[in-house]
């Protein structure tokens, strides 16, 4: 059976037929079963009747019989009585009761099928003309005998029969008038329905354009009305709907290539913003090595100061764009928060003291040894938002983090994350638009303390997207407190060691060993990387793209390779593919391979590993940032012997 | 008394016995309906050895012609020949007399004064009975009339059947008991249930007139048999053979008792069965 044509119930059909059937069946029954039993009623009472009226005409007749002893007139008289097939003997007694003549069929019959029959023989009265001696004498007649005949019921029960098989064949009869009459009628009836639910189905199935036309009378017929009314109004919003769907999917797919350009401009503009960023950058990190007079140097750490504004200025916007377009995704992991409070607290803390501010961490108990899911990187993101903005546009006192924590059942946390100023304070009236992108207090502000103000629409756009709340409550002047609210799921976990603070891995900038393979097109930029490289104390071979690094991979064993994506000829992630190809058919051990791109979008990370990359440094990078990528690969005990 | 009545005719008929059987064969012939009892009573009269009888199938040359019933003795009165009838009704005898027939009869019944004898023992508290008598009854009017006994006899004189019943209705009441004589017209199977209905209702019992009014309800009655019949007919015969002369009509002398048991005891009789009525009888006077 289709799906959604599954009957619930007996049809309609059938209901129509029991319910035309059933009371007429009760009341044939109970018709029948009154008139056969007035009938037997009938049939018992002419028994007994016949009975009685032979056994009277009988004991009437036998009197003379009776009282002279005439055995012949008796005998006479009971065969007589006889001639009746259902009487089965006729007893004569006297007076006493004694038995005067016994007459029966020679046949037995069982006496309880027998009814017996007794009527008194009276002695008459002489009529002798006088009517009132005659009532006299009628009044007391004397009883000289009895008269019993035996009657047997089988003529009764062959009666009943008769009337029972009379009785049935109507009924009978009028059953199957009765069924076809409610089949007919419901087939009148239901056929119709049965017709207008097929139409309605059809509707159902969105055949708006279906119309009914069969002859109908009556309410059906006002139903079919309606229903093509009802499919003549569905064609009709079917129609517009779809003109609405077009449209609508016209719109999305105009959404749709809007977003995609929006990202290939984002994108595009990320690797032609960051390119040049990471030569600049690069080229003042490698400056600020060199010797320098004071004011020289004083230039180059401005100049490196502005870059690292403008790479913030850069990172801000496409994080924005990447949050309005939806391409921002989560990596939830389960990870220790407070050492992350920590670091976050520990990364502004030169920055505060550089400017006599305190920067504490308040309540940091709470959270030890408790072990929440979320995504890290995130989550560092929008405090270091805040706590930078707080220590930002504090001019006296001090910033703190308080930590508020509560257990909700067994495996939840609601966390609080409340970053205290003693800053400037934000008007009321201006704090609606604080969390609004591209907005600052005023332009003064901007100029004051710099940002493109959208690092606090960021925050509560990550937040939300973290499950939390980003509020603020602030008066002018007196101070302003950023309130992060999330609900987290938690885990208990005995403390783990202390991961390596990232200042002390960056101090071991310069103890890198083996032979890095850097893959890149940009001149100035494979300058700066192998400056970098080479200022980190490893051996840097130099290629210009992903052939020419497949052609030296063969020639050398490398203990790292630097590769970057977008390259003429073969680019990184072909390249890449080919070198695990190579590998495997060699069998070879994987050599490592670092993305170099300057592509900051997930999506970009996501192919590198995709292709066999095992890790992304996004372009402009520091030289923390190198060292930290490459550690794991050229460490001394990494390093390849004999190389 | 029927025991000694026969005990009288066997010595009678030893008597002469010596006389008949040196004498001639007496050649007879019997008119009779065709029927067991004709084939009965001849065979009776072949067996009897007095008087010596010959049957001869040509009345013409029978001595004697022997007619039962009245039927046959009327039409044997055509062949005139000495004639006797048999179980005749006295009013054809005497009719037959009248017109000069040498014939007499054995009459149909019995005689009056046995079934009073009977009657006065089965009811010595009786003492009126009703006699009916018709234009063909075995007795006589005057019969009655003449009768000299204890009993008070009332005679009905009923000259039809259609007015038995209504006779019956008007006076049975008066009787304690009704005697029937033999009438072939009054008390025929037709009449029998009326009388006997009639009689029970009124609880007056009916004595007579024969064996079948007994077996029919009547309390009891004197009858002719065949062999009371065969036996005065022989006693004719033997007259006849001595004497060339017909002995005169009269009812059998020896008849026979025939008692009606169930209705004797619904009458709460005295007797009430054949043997003791009979001792009875013949112990009376």
């Amino acid at each position: 059976m289709r799906k959604g044509t599954v009957k619930k119930g007996a049809g309609i059909r059938k209901q129509l037929q029991l319910l035309g059937l059933v009371p007429a069946l009760i009341m044939l029954l109970l018709l029948l079963v009154a008139l056969t039993w007035q009938r037997f009623e009938d049939a018992d009472r002419e028994l007994r009747e016949l009975g009685s009226y032979l056994a009277q005409q009988i004991a009437s007749s036998s009197e003379y019989g009776v009282l002279a002893g005439n055995y012949n007139d008796l005998r006479r008289q009971a065969r007589l009585a006889m001639q009746q097939a259902d009487l089965q003997y006729v007893v004569f007694h006297d007076g006493e009761g004694k038995v005067l003549l016994y007459e029966g069929r020679d046949q037995k019959q069982d006496h309880s099928d027998v009814l017996e029959f007794h009527s008194g023989i009276y002695r008459q009265p002489v009529s002798d003309g006088d009517p009132l001696q005659e009532k006299a004498a009628d009044s007391n007649p004397e009883r000289i005998g009895e008269v019993v005949l035996g009657m047997s019921s089988a003529r009764l029960l062959a009666r009943q029969k008769e009337i029972l098989l009379a009785s049935l064949l109507p009924a009978l009869f009028a059953i199957i008038i009765g069924l076809w009459i409610a089949h007919y009628l419901a087939r009148q009836i239901a056929s119709p329905l049965g017709y207008l639910s097929g139409l309605l189905r059809t509707l159902r199935n969105g055949d708006y354009q279906v119309r009914g036309s069969s002859y109908l009378r009556g309410e059906l017929a006002e139903l079919q009305d309606d229903i093509n009314e009802l499919a003549g109004s569905l064609e009709g919003a079917h129609r517009e709907q779809q003109t609405a769907i077009d449209k609508l999917r016209h719109a999305h797919r105009q959404a749709q290539t809007a977003s995609q350009a929006k990202s290939d401009f984002l994108a595009m503009m990320s690797h032609e913003l960051r390119t040049p960023m990471n030569g600049v950058l690069g080229m003042l990190q490698l400056l600020e090595e060199t010797a320098q007079s004071e004011e020289q140097n004083e230039y180059t750490r401005a100049a490196l100061e502005s870059t690292g504004h403008l790479l913030d200025v850069i990172n801000d916007i496409l994080d924005f764009s990447r949050i309005e377009a939806g391409r921002m995704d989560l990596d939830p992991v389960f990870f220790e928060l407070l050492p992350l409070l920590e670091n976050c607290v520990a990364t502004f803390r030169y920055m505060a003291e550089s400017k006599g501010l305190y920067l504490r961490l308040d309540n940091a108990g709470m959270l030890a040894g408790k072990m929440v899911r979320s995504d890290p990187t995130r989550l560092r993101q929008v405090l270091n938002n805040l706590i930078s903005n707080a220590v930002k546009f504090t001019q006296e006192g001090g910033v703190a983090l308080e930590i508020t924590a509560e257990q909700i059942r067994d495996d939840w946390l609601d966390l609080t994350l409340a970053v205290h100023d003693t800053g400037i304070g934000i008007p009321e009236h201006r704090q609606s638009d604080l969390f609004k992108a591209f907005s600052q207090i005023d332009s003064s502000t901007s100029r004051r303390f710099g940002g493109t103000g959208l690092g606090l629409a960021i925050a509560r756009r990550l937040s939300e997207m973290l499950g939390g709340t980003l509020t603020v409550s602030s008066a002018e002047g007196g101070g302003s407190t950023f309130t992060l609210s999330l609900r987290l799921l938690y885990r208990s976990q005995a403390p783990a060691p202390l991961a390596v603070p990232a200042h002390e891995e960056d101090r071991r900038g310069g103890l890198l060993f083996g032979l890095v393979l850097l893959v890149e097109d940009n001149e100035v930029n494979q300058l700066v990387a192998r400056r970098l490289l080479e200022h980190m104390g490893v051996t840097v071979v130099t290629a210009r793209n992903g052939h020419e690094a497949l052609e030296k991979v063969r020639q050398r064993d490398f203990d790292c390779i630097l590769m970057d994506v977008q390259m003429p000829v073969m680019d990184g992630l072909e390249a890449t593919r080919a070198l695990r190809q190579w590998e495997r058919e060699r069998g070879r051990a994987p050599i490592p391979v670092v993305a170099l791109t300057a592509n900051a979008m997930d999506e970009e990370r996501d192919r590198c590993m995709v292709a066999g990359m095992n890790a992304h440094l996004a372009k402009p990078f520091r030289r923390q940032q190198l060292t930290r990528v490459l550690s794991p690969y050229l460490t001394p005990e990494h390093a390849q012997p004999g190389r | 008394m029927n025991r000694q009545g026969r005990l009288i005719l066997l010595v009678w008929l030893a008597w002469l016995a010596p006389s008949l059987c040196a004498q001639t064969l007496l050649p007879i012939h019997v008119l009779a309906d065709e029927g067991p009892f004709r084939d009965s009573f001849i065979q009776a009269l072949d067996a009897a050895a007095i008087p010596p009888l010959t049957r001869v199938a040509d009345p013409q040359q029978a001595e004697l012609l022997i007619a039962i019933g009245d039927r046959q003795f009327r039409r044997a009165q055509k062949l005139d020949k000495p004639l006797l009838g048999v179980y005749v009704s006295r009013s054809a005898v005497a009719l037959a007399q009248r017109k000069r027939c040498q014939c007499q009869g054995i009459w149909a019944g019995v005689a009056l004064h046995d079934q009073l004898a009977m009657l006065e023992v089965m009811m010595p508290l009786a003492r009126r009975v009703g006699v009916i008598v018709g234009p063909e009854s075995a007795w006589t009017p005057g019969m009655v009339q003449d009768y000299q006994g204890r009993l008070g006899l009332t005679l009905l004189p009923v000259s039809s059947v259609e007015v038995l019943g209504d006779r019956l209705r008007e006076r049975l009441a008066d009787f304690d008991a009704l005697l029937l004589p033999v009438d072939g017209q009054l008390f025929g199977p037709d009449t029998a249930k009326l009388i006997l209905l009639t009689s029970y209702r009124l609880r007056r019992p009916v004595f007579g007139p024969d064996q079948a009014y007994v077996q029919a309800g009547s309390v009891a009655s004197l009858y002719a048999s065949g062999a009371d019949l065969v036996a005065e007919t022989l006693v004719h015969l033997q007259f006849f053979h001595s004497s060339r002369r017909l002995r005169r009509s009269g009812f059998v002398h020896t008849p026979t008792i025939a008692v009606n048991e169930h209705v004797a005891n619904s009458f709460d009789m005295v007797f009430h069965d054949i043997e003791s009525l009979r001792d009875a009888m013949e112990a009376s006077p």
